[in-house]
């Protein structure tokens, strides 16, 4: 490997290459003070550097990728995967849940967990709802269906707000707790209460954007340290780098290191990370358009993109970028108890499996393709998921004990939109 | 948080002087820096420069608490209005920022009146028993109407001048008439807070002294009223976010335009714009139904469905009609875009002369 | 530069690498350029022994000229063609991805570069019974969806999962785990890894980890970007391995979209695609081509069965190149 191309500091590298040296397996066998005599740097540097040859030489088989961060000595590098490992780790993975069942299913089960998703929309669309909707749904138990992780959530607005929290969590236990049927989840029930949800969020205050930054800095340790963390919102990311920024270069040039910080975290810590974004006004050819705020290279950072949007008193939300699922759009609404479907029938909880297919108001997707196409169904207590998989084609998917959501939905969608702001409501 | 000097931080002192030297000097200088910048300043390897900025970081970044200590902070201002109350589960939220907005003469000064009375009144009474920050713009502040209020709304508790003496004396009144003062001021509002015990910010309002000043059709001035009105925004959250107040905007309206080639001629929304919609995180409109009745649509609210009540402005403020049990929902849309029905005719009635 | 080592000819002892170490010598250049006569007395040395060692010095490190007839014969033994799976693609890139070489696709977000790049792997995997080495810098592989397109493609099981085996991915999100990976590749391990040769390596994308590196105060980051371009074209070169990269795309000021890093990346890549998203479908236009005709336009269809299908190619016309519809959602 060129020196030229290792990791260690400019200087010592400017002296290596002066002194002749132009690769690192040259300075292989040398002792500390012979590299020290030869090129001039203190003895520290000359002992980076032979742990720099040590490094890069004994990478070893497949081992590639260096540490990224992380303490004093580096972590160990990650092996590769084949697709087929990848494919197992994806298929044993849960995604977190919405209760929206519609978009669920446009996301093949819910937002997917190692991944970055992006939800941006108009002001009062419903973004810090469907984020706190989320930071409920990820600590639902995993005899539910749910991933019972903790939550970190960095909040730049101020609207995480308390009472939402608590609205949103008490409607979420009175609906497991309706689906109790076993031994277990009747156990889970208990240490599943509005005050133990409480206190697995995590909350941070930022103010501004070096706050910001420097958060993202010391949250590997943190999840390190916090293990039982699957879900990382940040509301919203726009906001702090909104404001009065010297040079724009420099604003794209932070957007994208935050960006490969929190895809690195998603991926090696195994959590889902949800950024909100705003929407900003551009000009173009004389009309105005709205358009996700932060800039073009922004758009590349987060692997799936959400956007809720109004039309007219309707609230939309669109799948915009995803690498894994076509782009649709479905209904939904906000109710007293959080992020909904947008037609609320009600049903009762049916035992028999059902086939689900989703329809959108733009496109057709067919959610029951196989090869196999063979089809289970199992229960569970808050909405669908795919599970196990196999390279066969089988696909089992689980639905909601609690309700089956109405699959033919006419395009003009009928919506249930009388809410009480006091009374309670049943979610079925 | 983000000026802290990093002498101040754990590093030692030659890698302060080696960035120093590149005329980085305080925490926000070396976050702002990318780590291959970092290696190039600071002369280190990557995992070095790695963990500089960790432990920088570790000065900087603000402390990580449980939503279960929310709790036991205060949470709600009462508003005295009871379906208002209601819908807002308690009242405007603490730490947050509450714009209220509508076209002129529909109440607005009226409801930050009002508010400022109640924020002086005792807890028992459902005040914040604190001071108020009151920023005027339009010199639109009537100390004679504020007493008016106090006495009319609450005769009980303001039956004796010392009280309403000493309620106007924790009403803290700035006049700052242009941009450049409200600034100012909001930049060293933090002793103010501290001095007078406040525990309500009211701008009134936000909107005046920033069109006054900005002419849109100018190219970069829009973006310069951004940057702006994002500088106040974020200066308020913090504010509200710090001694956890909740902090009262009033909004003009302006006309938003049609589509292109679209028949109608536009409607009337709230001003300032998309991006200063989300800035604010509670929005009230006010609107006319007519000369005399009223209404308040709750437009954007994190805890409250849309909902619409009627009301009427009295001696004693803001009254609403209708029962408490009584709530209008509607079908709500951007509230950025909402519209705002104004005045377009005037009665009257001749008033006979006593 | 390479550095004097007793041994590294004959002549060359340790105490005359010594002497012209004092005299300032310590690299092979150093000793190429310096006058021969002057150096001689210098370090008391022989004029004929300095001259030998010169001599022999030069035919060791000197690069060796080939004719072009010779080259001509080794690019068409040696290079292939890899299909990308989509005839119209195809078309426009001139039959396909060359090996020994690098293409570029860029595009806005939600283009398409990332569908293009899968069915790639999918098709060299599972048609081509090769191996592919996927890096992936944005974490937008989903091996799900690499089945959802090997399913379209074939129905047994079986192939499915062995073609599956044989796409290697690597997750890396900074620029030194990526240089780190690519040389660790090219140091040979690339066929060690990966049994069964490789014959496409693609990287997803490699903006993401060099766009945070360029400008700003200091220039490494241009040189870090140099590096990864240098290592992928021996790379390419050495294994006879097509390389795949996306890139960004950026505004310019007259408000058209072009692929990011800026220019000195622009001469790296042989063969460049824009992607651009309009409507339901996509499109795809060839920037810059040596091999195939240049400002060629191509529809596709992104299905959801997820392979880009062609719908039309059509030529640009000659010398309207500014006619870029620029249309997105």
């Amino acid at each position: 490997m060129q020196i030229s191309s290792c990791s260690l500091s400019p200087a010592v590298k400017s002296r290596l290459t002066a002194a002749g040296f132009h690769f690192l397996s040259e300075l292989r066998g040398l002792s500390p003070s012979h590299i020290c005599a030869e090129t001039g740097v203190s003895q520290q540097e000359a002992l980076q550097v032979l742990q720099a040859v040590r490094g890069g030489a004994s990478g070893g088989g497949a081992s590639v990728g260096g540490a990224s961060g992380g303490g004093g000595a580096s972590v160990g590098p990650p092996p590769s995967l084949t697709a087929l490992q990848l494919l197992q780790e994806e298929q044993s993975q849960r995604s977190i849940f919405s209760f929206c069942s519609q978009l669920d299913a446009t996301l093949g089960g819910g937002l997917p967990v190692g991944k970055t998703t992006e939800i941006c929309g108009a002001p009062g669309t419903g973004k810090t709802q469907l984020c706190l909707q989320l930071v409920v749904d990820v600590q639902v138990p995993v005899c539910f269906g749910g991933l019972g992780g903790q939550v970190v959530v960095v909040d730049t607005e101020g609207s995480f707000l308390l009472q939402r929290v608590q609205d949103i969590a008490g409607a979420v236990v009175k609906h497991c707790s309706l689906l109790v049927e076993d031994d277990e989840q009747r156990v889970a029930m208990t240490t599943f209460s509005v005050e133990t949800i409480l206190s697995n969020i995590f909350l941070v205050r930022c103010h501004d954007y070096v706050e910001l930054l420097a958060e993202l800095h010391l949250l590997p340790d943190f999840l390190s340290e916090h293990p039982r963390v699957r879900l990382l919102v940040i509301d919203s990311v726009a906001f702090p780098f909104r404001l009065h920024f010297d040079e724009l270069s420099q604003r794209t040039r932070l957007l994208n290191g935050l960006a490969q910080q929190l895809i690195a975290m998603a991926t090696s810590h195994n959590v889902a990370v949800v950024i909100t974004n705003q929407m900003t006004t551009r000009l173009r050819g004389g009309q105005s358009q709205l358009v996700p705020a932060l800039g073009e290279s922004w758009g590349h950072a987060p692997t799936i993109r959400l956007l809720l949007q109004w039309a007219g008193t309707q609230r939309l939300a669109t799948i915009f970028k995803s690498p894994g699922h076509p782009g649709a759009t479905v209904q939904y609404q906000i109710t007293s108890d959080g992020f909904r479907d947008a037609d609320q029938s009600e049903q009762p909880p049916s035992k028999r499996p059902r086939t689900h297919t989703v329809q959108s108001a733009t496109g057709q997707r067919d959610s029951n393709q196989s090869s196999a196409g063979q089809r289970d169904s199992n229960q569970s207590a808050a909405g669908q998921r795919d599970s196990n998989q196999s390279a066969a084609g089988q696909r089992d998917s689980n639905q909601s004990a609690a309700g089956q959501r109405d699959s033919n939905q006419s395009a003009a969608g009928q919506r249930d939109s009388n809410q009480s702001a006091a009374g309670q409501r049943e979610c079925s | 948080m983000a000026t802290r000097m990093l002498k101040r931080t754990c590093l030692s002192n030659d890698v302060c002087e080696q960035l120093k030297r590149h005329h980085i000097e305080s925490c926000k200088d070396l976050l702002s820096l990318t780590p291959l910048e970092v290696m190039h300043v600071a002369c280190l390897s990557y995992q070095k420069a790695i963990e500089l900025l960790q432990s920088v970081s570790k000065a900087v970044a603000p402390p990580v608490t449980t939503a279960l200590e929310l709790c036991k902070k205060q949470a709600c201002f009462s508003t005295s209005l009871p379906t208002l109350d209601k819908l807002l589960r308690g009242g405007l939220p603490c730490g947050t920022i509450t714009e209220v907005t509508g076209p002129s003469g529909c109440g607005k000064t009226q409801i930050c009146l009002m508010l400022s009375v109640l924020a002086t009144m005792p807890k028992s009474e459902g005040g914040l028993d604190s001071g108020v920050i009151y920023i005027d713009t339009e010199s639109a502040f009537s100390a004679v109407r504020l007493v008016e209020i106090a006495q009319s709304r609450f005769p009980d508790y303001f039956n004796c001048r010392e009280r309403i003496l000493n309620m106007a004396g924790r009403v803290l009144l700035c006049r700052d008439l242009t941009c450049q003062d409200v600034l100012n001021r909001l930049d060293t509002l933090e002793e103010d807070i501290i001095s007078s015990g406040a525990g309500l910010i009211i701008l009134d309002s936000v909107a005046s002294v920033v069109r006054k000043e900005f002419d849109t059709t100018l190219p970069g001035n829009l973006m310069h009223r951004s940057d702006l009105l994002g500088h106040k925004a974020s200066t308020l959250k913090y504010l509200a976010h710090q001694f956890n107040l909740p902090v009262v905007l009033t909004n003009q309206i302006t006309t938003h335009l049609g589509g292109h080639g679209s028949e109608d001629a536009g409607f009337v929304t709230a001003a300032l714009g998309n991006t200063w919609s989300h800035s604010v995180n509670t929005r009230l409109i006010l609107q006319y139904v007519d000369s005399h009745q009223r209404q308040i649509l709750i437009a954007k609210s994190p805890v409250a469905p849309f909902a619409v009540l009627n009301y009427t402005i009295e001696k004693q403020g803001i009254c609403l009609d209708g029962d408490d049990s009584q709530e209008t929902l509607y079908e709500g849309t951007d509230p950025g875009l909402q519209s705002i029905r104004v005045q377009t005719g005037f009665t009257y009635n001749l008033t006979q002369p006593m | 530069m390479v550095v004097l080592r007793e041994g590294m000819c004959p002549g060359l002892d340790a105490d005359l690498v010594r002497d012209l170490r004092a005299a300032g010598i310590k690299t092979v250049e150093d000793v190429v350029s310096s006058d021969i006569e002057d150096l001689a007395q210098r370090c008391s040395v022989s004029y004929k022994a300095l001259f030998a060692i010169r001599r022999v010095l030069l035919a060791q490190h000197a690069a060796f000229p080939v004719s072009g007839a010779d080259l001509y014969e080794e690019l068409l033994s040696s290079t292939a063609i890899i299909s990308t799976g989509n005839p119209s693609l195809d078309k426009l890139l001139d039959s396909g991805l060359f090996t020994g070489e690098i293409t570029e696709l860029s595009g806005g977000p939600g283009s398409g570069k990332s569908q293009v790049c899968f069915g790639v792997a999918v098709h060299v995997s599972l048609h081509l019974k090769q191996s592919v080495i996927f890096i992936d810098t944005t974490g937008g592989l989903t091996a799900s969806r690499l089945l959802q397109m090997m399913q379209t493609e074939s129905s047994n099981p079986e192939e499915q999962t062995e073609a599956l085996q044989r796409i290697h991915v690597f997750r890396l999100f900074n620029i030194f785990s990526l240089l780190d990976c690519l040389f660790a590749l090219r140091s040979g391990r690339l066929q060690q890894a990966c049994a069964g040769s490789v014959k496409a390596v693609i990287v997803d994308s490699v903006s993401a980890v060099i766009s945070p590196l360029l400008g700003g105060k200091q220039n490494e980051g241009m040189s870090l970007m140099i590096q990864v371009a240098g290592a992928l074209k021996t790379m390419a070169k050495d294994f006879n391995v097509a390389a795949l990269v996306t890139n960004h795309v950026t505004r310019s000021d007259s408000g058209g979209v072009q692929p990011g890093l800026g220019v000195s990346w622009s001469h790296i890549p042989r063969t460049r695609v824009l992607l651009e998203r309009r409507g339901e479908g996509g499109g795809g236009r060839a920037l810059q081509s040596a091999l195939c005709d240049p400002d060629q336009v191509l529809q596709t269809a992104l299905s959801h069965q997820g392979r880009v299908r062609p719908a039309v190619v059509e030529p640009l016309e000659r010398g309207v190149v500014g006619k870029e519809k620029t249309g997105r959602d």
